[in-house]
């Protein structure tokens, strides 16, 4: 019986002790499950191959790993450009404080999740935030820096809309993964407009694969973002509106998967 | 055509399988299209009579919920643009135009999606609590109602049961969150993500108590009884 049955035929016999967060761990804990199957040590890598071991991992535990590879990039890259002296303006310290504050705290929900239903916590991976030189200024100039930034946060939103439907399941995991997928996409509008303060021509939602602004690594993190059919209903010129490729595609951010998750997180990992 | 029952448990049994396909193959969503058609007896039907508008059960009922919030965002940035406020900046304008060009591509495509299971298309609004020609009015009411929605599409996003309503509800309320991000900032530069919990997650709304806020902005009543409940 996998675990997403034995969730299942949990919360269809006792709903709201499910729906409580304490409940769902105590549950957990009483029948013993252990589920997820990442081989030791966790070197950066195991944290993105999980998908290799996908047979034999049950699927809530993956999607809550996946969500915690971007937490834990996000996490990271603030911490290190705030710890970098004359990175963020003064201006916007405050800023990114609190984007950080954010972050640290998905990071520790996770983890704290994974550990309460006795699931393995990858560890945290190293970062490069050049990836390898291929964006030498992104930790010296804050408009690199804030390009990276808005990446990062861009791939956030997309592979938490991954996960939220992988935690289709379990209402309260979805619910969780879906209100911490807003709370990234109101970073990432954030981070984009500052970048627009700086005068790049971009707004607060992702257009298209974003042909005009993008360069290098940083346009791994919008394959498959210029989807126009919705719901398998085509949304440019719907319904006769003067609704253009940009409008449409900016309608909607769209799920990443983890294997092109992996080809954008990769580079940056030490 | 394959008939898909909106039952739970056939649901739940097989998102592992759907979710192998949809993790090789994401953007395309399997079995989408009929969900909403197939219904179980006891299932409640939007109505419209003249005085109220009765939102249905299951997740026909949740995503004219969505649809109706939809509306209402849309018909508001219409209304904002139409009669813009004086002082408005080109900036400004920009970001309405395409805010409202989202909201309407959200409305439209919910609107062809629920076909005639939808509640009416063009449900007249209620204004009489907003002043168009008011800069702080309309910024006042734009951050409300951006928070509204995300708010509730996630409280909506717990409730729905198919695999392609959530995921789909879910890409919508990101991209209101960034227009909730982008209204915030313009009122108060930093308020970006205000609404978050202590832990940085935003705090989504059931659909019973969000209703009881939105639907005074339209001349109809609202109602959502028979939908599903938290």
């Amino acid at each position: 019986m996998k675990l997403t049955d034995i969730l299942k035929e949990i919360e269809s016999i006792q709903p709201e002790t499910f729906e409580n967060a304490t409940g769902r761990r105590d549950i957990l804990k009483n029948l013993g499950i252990k589920v997820a199957a990442f081989a030791t040590p966790f070197a950066a890598a195991s944290l993105l191959s999980n998908k290799a071991s996908a047979k034999t991992t049950d699927i809530l535990a993956e999607a809550i790993v996946f969500a915690l590879s971007i937490s834990y990039m996000q996490s990271a890259l603030y911490t290190k450009a705030l710890a970098t002296s004359g990175l963020i303006p003064a201006s916007a310290v405050n800023d990114f404080t609190k984007i950080l504050k954010d972050k640290n705290s998905h990071v520790a929900y996770w983890k704290y999740q994974l550990q309460a239903t006795n699931n393995i916590v990858p560890a945290q991976p190293t970062y490069d935030f050049t990836a390898k030189n291929a964006l030498p200024k992104a930790m010296t100039d804050y408009g690199t820096f804030l390009t990276v930034a808005h990446a990062i946060e861009d791939v956030g939103v997309r592979v938490y809309l991954t996960a939220v439907n992988m935690l289709l399941s379990n209402k309260a995991f979805r619910t969780d993964a879906v209100n911490i997928a807003t709370t990234n996409a109101r970073h990432a509008a954030h981070v984009r407009m500052q970048r627009r303060n700086l005068g790049v021509d971009m707004m607060a939602w992702v257009v298209g694969t974003e042909p005009n602004s993008i360069v290098g690594e940083i346009k791994k993190a919008y394959q498959n973002e210029d989807n126009t059919t919705q719901l398998k209903i085509n949304t440019v010129g719907i319904n006769g509106f003067a609704i253009s490729f940009n409008a449409a595609t900016g309608a909607f951010d769209e799920p990443m998967t983890d294997t092109d998750a992996k080809i954008f997180m990769t580079p940056f990992i030490d | 055509m394959k008939e898909v029952t909106t039952q739970d448990q056939t649901t739940h049994e097989s998102a592992s399988l759907s979710r192998r396909k949809f993790l090789n193959y994401a953007g395309v969503i399997a079995g989408a299209g009929l969900l909403i058609a197939s219904c179980k007896k006891d299932d409640v039907q939007p109505t419209a009579d003249d005085d109220t508008i009765n939102l249905g059960s299951n997740d026909t009922g949740l995503l004219n919920y969505a649809y109706l919030l939809q509306q209402l965002e849309a018909a508001f940035y219409i209304q904002v643009l139409k009669t813009p406020y004086s002082g408005m900046t080109k900036t400004e304008e920009g970001i309405f135009t395409q805010i409202r060009d989202h909201e309407i591509v959200h409305r439209e495509l919910l609107k062809n999606y629920l076909g005639t299971n939808g509640i009416p298309p063009t449900i007249e609004n209620d204004w009489s609590s907003i002043d168009f020609s008011l800069k702080s009015s309309v910024m006042a009411k734009a951050k409300f109602f951006e928070e509204v929605s995300v708010a509730g599409l996630n409280g909506i996003c717990r409730l729905v049961i198919a695999e392609e309503h959530l995921v789909t509800l879910a890409k919508m309320s990101v991209v209101d969150a960034r227009h909730s991000a982008v209204i915030n900032d313009l009122i108060t530069p930093g308020t970006f993500a205000e609404k978050t919990d202590d832990n940085g997650f935003e705090v989504s709304q059931d659909p019973q108590s969000s209703i009881d806020i939105t639907k005074k902005f339209f001349k109809k009543n609202i109602t959502g009884i028979n939908l599903p409940k938290y």
